[in-house]
């Protein structure tokens, strides 16, 4: 379910969103609130060309000594060796413990973690609903209604994913072509990359 | 005289025109499709009910009918419902429009299908998505070879076979007198469904689905309904601003045998070993997903559908097949993905989530096929962990 954000929020992820960090419901959501807001939109584009100009600034090269000079200072602030004893000592040996002590715990929220993976993973499914969807449509008997109702909102939520293409330099893309059984091929447009292609 | 001898011809003439277009008419109304009148109701007798089923999958779409109908749908992460307004003229012309809600004031969602292709314009987005209508479902009428796709004899023999098909009751839906048909399955796992058939045109005015746990999962029926309006061609005529953008959609097309399938997509296709009881593969389909070319293989009891998805060379993640996740969409599918040896695979059906995990626990993939399996040493395995703890924690 997509609740809505607001410009502040959306604002606050635009830099993510344009470097394609967002997951994939925080993406919807901000493609979501750009097709409605003007002040976003142009916020965004604000930054995509800031982002842009910034990419196009050269790296400067660094003196030949600041490598050597880095090292010498991190080395002058090292520990008394003094300490470094004590680090071996005690410090390491203790930090073995805490470790051991909290790998149960840890252990316990690996399940918590794969979950969360697997959440992130199960946003992609709308392409598989929507094949599914297609295919009930050949039982008899299937409400037409409702599984169109679900498939053109699959079809939607789709295309508003995509729209992010708008917001990407344009770039060659390798098209995604398809043959069939009577040899005729499928040009895949950008749209479709996130679709299945059904050539018969 | 003359006048009067005019008079009665022309009176003649008039008459017989209008015996002539009653007949028309009387003839266009007889190629209606009907359903038998039952006079004797036997509520414990699952022949009439069978013989009404097979009517309705025969004949529904030759009913013509202008209607408003409301969806409502549970599913764990909430409800969605919808109120559309349909028109259909037979054989296959159809408009439906997706009514806002009092939420939203965006404008209708108008789904038009004329046989030959769908357009779907959703003017929240300034677009019309077009998608060519070359799914088996047209060919109801043509004798089609198993596994290859739509076989309405095929479907009502297996429905016929897995569930318990009987006549509970008559009702009066949307003003009119109403079949209510339960269609119980045979084999535990999977959804049931009630249907309410109108008493005198083979036409589903309203179905009730259950999940395979007795919970009702949607509901969707007529408000009110019109059969056999006068319809103009003109409204299924979808006229679009010229600012609105056109996406084409991949047409849908037939499965094809599991073996042809193989030789279409190039590579090997695990299949389940196990297929929940009453259930049989009825072919593939080719697709391409994320640039990564994809078999689904469908699978039907008749009246439900499990869609079995293989991508092969996708390595988003190597965890292995028991960390197989469940979870639920708007269309109350259940969908189980797991990963082995760089395939991806994925279950969608509304069966009970157990044969899907039966079905997923049988599918082997063969060392050969994509190469060594990947072993994971200890210090790979925790580094895993902690990147996997740590970073899906964020």
């Amino acid at each position: 379910m997509i609740r809505n954000m607001n410009c502040e929020k959306v604002r606050s992820l635009l830099s993510a969103y344009l470097d394609r960090e967002l997951a994939y419901h925080e993406l919807r959501q901000v493609e979501l609130h750009l097709m409605d807001c003007e002040s976003c939109q142009e916020e965004c584009r604000s930054l995509r060309a800031t982002k842009d100009l910034l990419g196009m600034l050269d790296t400067p090269e660094l003196p030949r000594e600041f490598w050597p000079e880095l090292k010498e200072r991190i080395n002058s602030r090292s520990m008394p060796r003094a300490y470094s004893g004590l680090l071996v000592r005690v410090l390491v040996p203790a930090a073995a413990l805490l470790a051991l002590a909290i790998l149960p715990l840890t252990l316990a929220t690996h399940t918590g973690a794969s979950k969360g993976m697997t959440q992130a993973k199960t946003d992609l499914v709308e392409p598989y609903i929507r094949e599914y969807i297609i295919s009930e449509l050949d039982r008899p008997f299937s409400d037409e209604t409702s599984l169109g109702f679900v498939a053109t909102g699959q079809a939607v939520s789709m295309y508003s994913s995509d729209l992010l293409e708008f917001y990407d330099p344009p770039t060659p893309s390798k098209a995604v072509t398809a043959s069939n059984r009577t040899g005729r091929r499928t040009q895949a447009e950008a749209f479709q990359r996130v679709m299945f292609l059904s050539p018969r | 005289m003359l006048k009067k001898l005019a008079a009665v011809a022309i009176l003649c003439l008039f008459m017989a025109s209008f015996k002539s277009a009653l007949q028309g008419h009387k003839t266009a109304f007889a190629s209606t499709p009907r359903l038998p009148e039952i006079c004797d109701v036997n509520f414990d007798d699952s022949q009439s009910a069978i013989s009404i089923i097979e009517k309705v999958a025969e004949d529904s779409g030759n009913v013509s009918f202008k209607a408003t109908k409301t969806v409502i749908m549970w599913h764990p992460s909430g409800t969605s419902a919808c109120i559309s307004n349909i028109v259909h003229k037979a054989p296959n012309l159809t408009r439906t429009e997706y009514l806002p809600s009092s939420a939203s004031t965006r404008g209708f969602r108008t789904v038009v299908s004329d046989g030959k292709s769908t357009w779907h314009y959703e003017p929240s987005l300034k677009v019309v998505f077009h998608m060519p209508d070359v799914s088996s479902h047209l060919h109801k009428d043509n004798d089609i070879a198993d596994g290859e796709g739509f076989n309405c004899t095929r479907d009502l023999s297996l429905i016929k076979s897995n569930y318990q098909v009987s006549l509970v009751a008559i009702e009066t839906m949307a003003g009119r007198q109403a079949y209510v048909i339960q269609l119980e399955p045979c084999h535990p796992g999977n959804p049931s469904r009630r249907i309410w058939v109108d008493r005198e045109y083979p036409f589903i005015l309203k179905t009730e689905k259950y999940g395979p746990d007795g919970v009702m999962s949607s509901v969707s029926f007529y408000n009110q309904i019109e059969f056999f309006p006068l319809l103009s061609d003109a409204l299924f005529r979808l006229d679009i601003a010229p600012d609105v953008a056109k996406v084409e959609l991949p047409a849908s097309g037939d499965p094809m045998p599991l073996d042809e399938l193989e030789t279409e997509a190039n590579f090997l296709i695990p299949v389940p070993e196990f297929v929940p009881p009453g259930y049989v593969i009825e072919g593939g389909l080719l697709s391409v997903y994320e640039a990564f070319p994809a078999a689904h293989i469908r699978l039907t009891d008749g009246l439900n559908t499990i869609s079995y998805f293989v991508l092969p060379g996708i390595a988003r993640d190597s965890k292995g097949q028991d960390n197989v996740i469940n979870i639920s969409d708007t269309s109350g599918a259940k969908v189980l993905r797991w990963q082995e040896q760089g395939y991806e695979f994925t279950l969608v059906g509304e069966v009970d989530e157990s044969l899907l995990v039966e079905m997923a626990r049988t599918v082997s993939v063969a060392p050969h096929i994509s190469g060594e399996p990947p072993q994971q040493s200890l210090s790979q395995y925790f580094a895993r962990f902690l990147y996997q703890l740590f970073w899906f924690e964020r």
